[in-house]
């Protein structure tokens, strides 16, 4: 069965999630029956796909994993499994296991990665108090905490800055805006980053800080330039 | 701080090896991915508690579905974002939120779980050529998780004006993109 253009349209408005009621019980039966209508399908979330990338990073609760854990079933090796038994499993284990250390020791980091970060607070009201962020890198090690005493500087950490071009750049992010500078600071050790009043105003409970690498000339940007490293919520303690 | 390369083929064997019961590499995958996945479920769904209960769901159908995932065909983040999309826009199906604002939806980039970059370029240059509604819309249908009704509703245009945006920005986006 070849996919017509109004095939191709079902296909991406299922990809894209707009259908609803039975429009979309018709094509998501038809995803799951048709291998030629699914494949349409699944060619429309990967071109969708990059989207994801805009998508900030946000710290479940710490407690969801264990939440997870418990969900899963019992005896996970050898009996609920219905894709993979047998040989097949025990291969693909084997071969797993050796990709997986190996990797190890190329990867392995100095130090093991922290435990997932503090959930974001979603409290509204900025009241007076310290405001705290530790931004985790990919791996969830700690590049750096940041703490905001309400006054007119905010105080910075680094703990582990990423390698790469350019100087450490902190960004804050309001909830519908594009971030905003709060200024370049040392790549190791504490640092005192002074903020003007405007700026002051989008540090609240909540928000979220940003850390890129970006040129010294310049500083602080209008907006970065560089790859976001790490998010974290600004959270009142 | 490893290359994409290298977290993406640590991420292809950790699956792998949850498909084969391994507990420990799907703790593994579970804290190098949570953050990416609860963001996307929870811009969504606008509500912490439900993203979470949506977020338990994607990872025990990550779990399940980790022995059919195939490494050639996508990569790994882009599966489980896609995972994650998907029980977000079936969770806000099961009810209504046409009471709720869309928010303006404004690009931000992100960290380096990356798909291949010219990819996204490819993306960002071809949305671009849409009108100006039809992108708005998709980007809100894409980020937020709007139905066709919740999006004519918030426009305040007919269902089929809405609908036609939607399809012909899809169209112009497929040519787009594959034209390249």
């Amino acid at each position: 069965m070849t996919m017509g253009d109004e095939d191709d349209v079902l296909a991406a408005e299922t990809a894209l999630g707009v259908l609803e009621g039975e429009d979309r019980a018709a094509a998501e039966a038809r995803r799951a029956s048709d291998p030629a209508f699914a494949a349409a399908v699944e060619a429309w979330e990967a071109r969708l796909a990059p989207f994801h990338e805009e998508v900030l990073p946000v710290a479940p609760s710490p407690d969801l994993w264990s939440r997870i854990e418990a969900a899963l079933p019992r005896s996970a090796a050898n009996d609920s499994r219905p894709a993979i038994g047998g040989w097949r499993a025990a291969a693909l284990s084997f071969g797993g296991i050796a990709a997986a250390l190996a990797l190890v020791l190329v990867t392995r980091p100095a130090t093991p990665p922290a435990p997932p970060a503090p959930p974001a607070q979603q409290q509204p009201a900025p009241a007076p108090a310290a405001l705290i962020a530790q931004l985790p890198d990919a791996e969830g090690a700690s590049m750096l905490a940041a703490r905001y005493d309400q006054g007119d500087a905010l105080d910075v950490r680094a703990t582990a800055i990423p390698e790469g071009p350019g100087e450490p750049e902190l960004w804050v992010i309001p909830a519908d805006g594009a971030p905003v500078s709060l200024g370049q600071f040392a790549r190791s050790g504490a640092s005192r980053l002074a903020l003007a009043p405007t700026t002051r105003a989008l540090l609240r409970d909540g928000a979220t800080l940003a850390l890129t690498l970006e040129p010294a000339e310049g500083a602080p940007h209008a907006a970065p330039s560089g790859t976001i490293l790490g998010t974290a919520r600004l959270t009142r303690i | 701080m490893e290359t994409a390369d290298l977290a993406r083929a640590r991420l292809n064997s950790d699956i792998a090896l949850a498909a084969t019961g391994d507990r420990a590499a799907f703790a593994r995958i579970y804290q190098s991915t949570s953050h990416k996945l609860f963001g996307i479920v929870v811009r969504m769904l606008h509500d912490r508690e439900a993203a979470e209960e949506v977020l338990q769901e994607v990872y025990l159908k990550i779990w399940d579905r980790a022995g059919s995932f195939e490494p050639g065909r996508a990569s790994p983040i882009t599966w489980m974002a896609t995972i994650a999309r998907n029980s977000a826009i079936d969770s806000l199906r099961r009810r209504d939120r046409r009471r709720d604002e869309p928010e303006a939806v404004e690009g931000a980039p992100d960290a380096a779980d990356a798909t291949d970059p010219d990819v996204r370029i490819g993306l960002v240059r071809c949305m671009d050529l849409l009108d100006e509604h039809q992108r708005q819309f998709i980007r809100s249908a894409f980020f937020e998780g709007y139905s066709y009704s919740e999006l004519a509703h918030h426009a305040a245009v007919p269902l089929g004006t809405m609908k036609s945006w939607i399809r012909r920005g899809l169209e112009r986006l497929r040519y787009c993109l594959d034209g390249e």
